[in-house]
């Protein structure tokens, strides 16, 4: 699954850190996602999304293989 | 609940409290793990009462450290929380081959001198292994 949270918090002019601690989850979680090595959980998606105020499919992107 | 504040290191801050609280249990069980052992080996104690209160004891500050690691659990992130289950499961699984592949190596008569403490140590390697792969696997 892509994401476009890199995009979002560079717009908002967010570090990882600044993003890990709206969403109350570590730098390493913020940077996992980022790369798309970790998925989101769907609590962890939406706050996400609110924080973002996007809906969540226009901040992630599922692809099929 | 406790809010969760993000310091320089990327843990949050009630994660690391409660990973220092988790290794103080941990340290606290072994020590009295070893302290119970050579105890009972060297016969210290002068009556079997004081090697059972030992016992007590230890197995106490055991399930001490298992409601702390809990509680690390809890305080942990979702991503923290899949590299330790995941660790975990994997400790276990080879703590479950490991020992059944020991075992037979005890019935082949390959090792004479069998200890529960070496499956014990496969296991807490394996763990502490898999905690640091899977921390660079998501880095």
């Amino acid at each position: 699954m892509k994401n476009r949270l890199k995009v979002l918090r560079a717009e908002r002019d967010w570090t990882q850190a600044d993003l890990a601690e709206r969403l109350e989850v570590s730098r390493q979680t913020v940077n996992a996602l980022e790369k798309g090595k970790y998925d989101p959980s769907l609590p962890l998606a939406f706050k996400i999304a609110h924080i973002f105020s996007a809906p969540i499919e226009a901040i992630f992107i599922y692809e099929t293989e | 609940m406790e809010k969760l504040m993000v310091n320089l290191s990327g843990l949050t801050s009630g994660s690391a409290k409660n990973t220092i609280r988790f290794l103080c249990w941990t340290f606290a069980w072994s020590m009295t793990m070893v302290l119970a052992d050579k105890a009972i080996l060297y016969e210290w104690h002068s009556s079997a009462l004081i090697s059972a209160i030992a016992i007590v004891l230890n197995a106490g500050i055991g399930i001490g450290m298992i409601l702390s690691y809990l509680r690390h659990l809890k305080y942990m992130d979702e991503l923290q929380r899949k590299i330790q289950l995941d660790a975990l499961a994997i400790a276990m699984g080879v703590a479950l081959v490991g020992s059944f592949s020991y075992s037979l190596m005890v019935t082949a008569k390959f090792i004479t001198d069998a200890e529960v403490s070496d499956i014990i140590l496969l296991m807490t390697f394996t763990f502490v292994v898999s905690v640091i792969v899977g921390h660079l696997r998501y880095r």
